[in-house]
């Protein structure tokens, strides 16, 4: 059994392919499947024309000998043109070949690789994550760094012989990872390049009113808003195309500092925004009269060169075209080849509600003054920056959610991958299904634990509306999500008392299901397919009303097929959804529905989304879990496992929510003696009105 | 046929001597060098440990009838110089530790060998009776793709870890791409296909190399026949050194030059068997005991038959 650490694999003997990402002078190659005789080498190295390489081999399954024959074409032909080159996520299988071949690396640089562990407790292996930085110590030793199992907690112990696995990187130059490499690893792959370097870095430029601000590194709870804020007034340009992971509590921390900054300040503008940071920190709320957008950047993937490149828009610029949710026309940096835009459809409903930019002219220059001369630095003259003061160009990259795969077939290369519904407008049965549907299961939804993020896909029904297939698949992908995180969750309480509400109903319902799969024209197989359908609807809703920021809004990728109609005329569609929920996204998740609060005695978990599967009349609410003798809470005859849906007029959105109100209705009830209400749903009876005497609170 | 063995450890020397003897050989061991260098005259094998090395080659130097074996605990790179140098030394031996003796299994190859020079030691011999296994002709590229995936299927059939079918399917691969592209050989002798691996190859059936694969629950055995005969003993040797010592390619064919090395890494024992300019015949073998790590660092085999 495989760990969450395992990275990303394709079926043993797939033909190599190769996700080509760029942002200015830095390129990264992501490999996949099989590097073999097939691997033409010197045509790849012909192609890069950056100074600084990633290679990344994180999903490299094989390497046969054949296939080394060509790596070495290929890195001795890029060695010639890039002076940079490093190497990272390798798994075992390329550090074997590391270790065997002299100049598998040539004059690159091994950043991370993947080591092998065993527990022999659970007799499970995993693969650990191993940087050249924050290990060292222990790789120059070639002794393993402990690791506990992530099932049992007790240490794994590496399945090799570090002798000869650590044999390479040992032996490596210590280095240090350049700059702007840092940067592109941290804010466009996500890559948890170290603790340091993940935190967020902010450097300030002042010129007359004028402030720049750039952020680079994760948006978290440590951002320092209130730091940040101090003195800041006129107008304050805040660049952030260097922010990696925004975690929920990051986002709230951001819009809490812009919210807060609003009023002493005479405008905001926020440039290099990317999707993500678009969606959780600048929400259409957030933006005004003071606060907007200038630019932001889009996925566009060349249909020349297959090279994928983040682009950035200027709102003004393109002020018409957005606001139909277009993306504007783009041309490949690379080569110059026509583009289109791999968006989602998220994020393209969000550009209406950017507002049209009211930005002097002098503003724009003193922009433009500010990055030149962040460029212009020498990096010893650097405030802390993680990004070693080297300003990012405009063009900044595409986040790690969205990609387009490249098939390598016999050297040729070919694009495929449908992600819009333009896009997808050609897609049907003439484009390959992409590699992370794994199933393809009408009527289900699966979660896969990757090595920093957790990918959970939708499959609709057969449907003869496109659109209603994509809701389907959308809604089963967060239900799924759902449920993954409702097994990560180790609180015993949960484990007892939540678990078991919606565990074994939805178990049931989904072996119904199955069982009746192979009769699709079946009342049987109707039935049990609309149970599934609303309570995953109910969930999906359930989760992305509880489960605030950390519940991804966009998906990551989507993917149809079109088929005949199993009856009557026409055809049908079978829609495959994507969510990518990043590491600390999923761990948010668990832990918001696994903390309690504590009012008036009664002890409470936020509702657990999944209990839709039974209770289809709560998507919100607060679930008992535990009731103090001699309580208010006891004497109104509130037991374990009520939910509490309403506190006087008001609904109730979680535990946090309904211990709040209860705070604020006792006092208010007691201001104005009288009596409070509260709407509770005991067991799978109806949810009533309980009145509770103001006494009980006294 | 009469064989000598000089080893120190006498419960490890009864062991080797019982084996032999039980294959069929006239076995006289001895922990004493000087009393096996007496029993030496007549002999058709002498084996020994790697420690005393020196001895064994002098002994070949004086009898040149004489064949004979090493066994060691160390990695096999000691003693590749020597084993490409004497053609009459067959086998090295890998044992686990300084405490275990070589595996019966190579221990009764050897033996068979040197009684029936001319008979091929049937696939089921490198494993234990009740055996599964299959056999598969591979002629092209295309079948080449079929034949690892069956390697690699039949494998994990067996409930086994993933890497333990990967490393298997990696040395199905190897061995199959030597047979298919660097065997065949022209009416002059020259390599066919070695120089383009990228050509699609498509032999004759009469040219097909074979695929074996068994396991008996303890080994598995992958082996593949080609009927060209032209794989060196220097060959073999040579690419091991360079790829186990500095893992610096060979390009003069086709590949990386570093299929030896592969195949070394991915079994316990490797076992050629050659008739010149008619079959040749490599067998790896995996043994299932052992986890990844000691898989790492357990010493292991070469053995080079060359028959008429």
């Amino acid at each position: 059994m495989v760990s969450v650490h395992r990275p990303d694999t394709t079926a043993p003997g797939t033909k190599i392919q190769i996700e080509k990402f760029s942002d200015g002078p830095i390129a990264c190659l992501r490999f996949r499947g099989t590097i073999d005789e097939t691997f033409d080498g010197k045509k790849l190295a012909a192609t890069i024309k950056a100074k600084k390489l990633i290679l990344d081999l994180g999903a490299v399954t094989k390497i046969s000998s054949f296939g080394v024959r060509e790596w070495l074409s290929f890195m001795g032909a890029v060695e010639k043109s890039v002076p940079q080159i490093y190497l990272i996520n390798c798994t075992p299988k390329a550090v074997n070949q590391i270790n065997m071949v002299a100049n598998f690396v040539g004059r690159g640089h091994v950043f991370s690789f993947f080591a092998p562990y065993r527990c022999d407790e659970c007799d499970r292996d995993s693969l650990v994550l191993l940087n050249v930085d924050r290990d060292a110590d222990a790789i120059k030793k070639m002794k393993a760094p402990e690791r506990p199992c992530t099932q049992c907690g007790n240490p794994m112990a590496l399945d090799e012989d570090p002798i000869s696995f650590f044999a390479h990187a040992a032996q490596q130059a210590t280095f240090e990872l350049d700059g702007q490499v840092t940067t592109f690893l941290i804010s466009k792959l996500n890559y948890a390049v170290s603790e340091l370097a993940r935190r967020i870095q902010c450097e300030k430029f002042l010129e007359d009113r004028n402030t720049y601000v750039k952020l680079v590194g994760n948006l978290d709870s440590a951002f320092p808003g209130e730091k940040l804020a101090e003195g800041l007034e006129g107008t304050i340009v805040i660049d952030c195309g260097g922010i990696g992971g925004i975690d929920p509590a990051g986002a709230a921390e951001f819009r809490k500092f812009l919210n807060g900054i609003v009023p002493s300040v005479e405008r905001v503008h926020l440039i290099g925004c990317q999707p993500a940071f678009l969606l959780r920190c600048a929400r259409p709320e957030d933006l005004n009269e003071k606060v907007n957008v200038l630019s932001f950047g889009l996925p566009y993937t060349c249909q020349s060169c297959s090279t994928t490149a983040s682009q950035m828009v200027d709102v003004l610029q393109h002020f018409e075209v957005l606001k139909l949710s277009m993306p504007p026309q783009n041309k490949c940096e690379s080569c110059g080849g026509a583009t289109i835009c791999t968006a989602g459809g998220d994020i393209l409903a969000h550009l209406p509600q950017l507002p049209r930019p009211d930005t002097h002219p002098d503003v724009l220059k003193f922009i433009k003054h500010a990055q030149k001369r962040k460029a212009d630095k020498k990096p010893g003259a650097q405030a802390a920056s993680s990004g070693g003061g080297n300003v990012l160009k405009l063009n900044t990259l595409l986040p790690l959610a969205v990609v387009v795969l490249l098939a390598v077939a016999g050297g040729v290369y070919l694009a495929a991958g449908a992600l819009n519904a333009k896009g997808g407008a050609q897609a049907s049965q003439a484009q390959k299904r992409p590699a992370w549907i794994t199933s393809a299961t009408p009527a289900s939804g699966y979660c896969t634990d990757l090595s920093n993020r957790t990918v959970c896909v939708g499959v609709s029904s057969y449907q003869r509306s496109k659109d209603a297939a994509k809701e389907e698949a959308q809604s089963n992908a967060m239900e799924a999500l759902s449920n993954t995180v409702g097994l990560r969750i180790e609180n015993p309480v949960f484990r007892d008392q939540i678990r078991p509400i919606y565990a074994d109903t939805r178990k049931l319902a989904l072996a119904e299901l199955e069982q009746n799969q192979d009769d699709q024209k079946s009342e049987a197989f109707d039935r049990a397919l609309n149970i599934a359908r609303r309570a995953r609807k109910q969930v999906s809703e359930s989760l992305q009303k509880s489960g605030g920021d950390a519940v991804p809004t966009q998906a990551a990728d989507w993917y149809w097929e079109e088929y005949k109609a199993l009856s009557g005329p026409g055809t049908e569609f079978l829609v495959f959804v994507r969510y990518d929920v990043a590491e600390a996204q999923a761990n948010a998740l668990v832990q918001r529905y696994s903390m309690h609060d504590a009012v008036v005695g009664a002890k409470l978990l936020t509702a657990f989304p999944s209990i839709g599967w039974r209770f289809p009349d709560v998507t919100e609410g607060a679930v008992v879990i535990g009731v103090e003798p001699e309580t208010a809470a006891q004497k109104l005859g509130l037991e374990e496992r009520d939910i509490l849906l309403g506190v006087g007029e008001d609904k109730v959105r979680d535990a946090q929510d309904f211990a709040s109100k209860m705070n604020a209705e006792v006092a208010a009830a007691k201001e104005s003696q009288r009596d409070l209400t509260l709407l509770v749903k005991k067991g799978d009876g109806p949810a009533a009105e309980q009145t509770a005497s103001l006494k009980l609170f006294e | 046929m009469r064989a000598v063995v000089l080893h120190r450890d006498p419960a490890i020397l009864r062991r080797i001597v019982r084996v032999w003897r039980s294959f069929g050989l006239e076995v006289s061991g001895s922990v004493d060098p000087a009393e096996a260098v007496k029993n030496i005259e007549g002999a058709a094998l002498f084996g020994a440990d790697e420690f005393d090395r020196d001895l064994v080659l002098q002994q070949l130097a004086e009898h040149k009838k004489l064949k004979a074996c090493l066994w060691t605990a160390e990695p096999i790179q000691r003693c590749l110089k020597m084993f490409k140098q004497e053609a009459r030394l067959l086998s090295i031996l890998g044992r686990a530790s300084f405490e275990s003796p070589p595996r019966d299994l190579e221990l009764g190859l050897v033996a068979l060998r040197i009684q029936n020079q001319e008979k091929r030691v049937p696939f089921s011999g490198h494993l234990r009776h009740g055996a599964s296994s299959f056999e598969v002709p591979v002629r092209d590229t295309a079948g080449i793709d079929a034949a690892v995936a069956r390697t690699e299927a039949f494998v994990a059939g067996i409930e086994v870890t993933k890497w333990v079918s990967e490393v298997v399917a990696e040395l199905a691969h190897e061995l199959l791409m030597n047979a298919v592209y660097d065997a065949p050989a022209d009416s002059k002798g020259r390599a066919r296909f070695a120089h383009d691996r990228k050509a699609k190859v498509q032999l004759p059936p009469e040219e097909s190399a074979i695929l074996r694969v068994g396991s008996d629950g303890a080994l598995i055995a992958v082996q593949v026949t080609d009927p060209f005969g032209r794989l060196k003993r220097e060959h073999v040797v040579d690419g091991l050194i360079r790829g186990l010592q500095s893992g610096e390619l060979d390009d003069r064919g086709g590949g990386a030059g570093l299929g030896m090395t592969v195949c070394h890494n991915s079994t316990v024992a490797m076992i050629y068997d050659l008739i010149p300019a008619k079959q040749t015949e490599v067998t790896g073998i995996f043994d299932l005991e052992l986890n990844r790590r000691e898989f790492r660092t357990t010493a292991r085999s070469l053995h080079f038959f060359e028959r008429e």
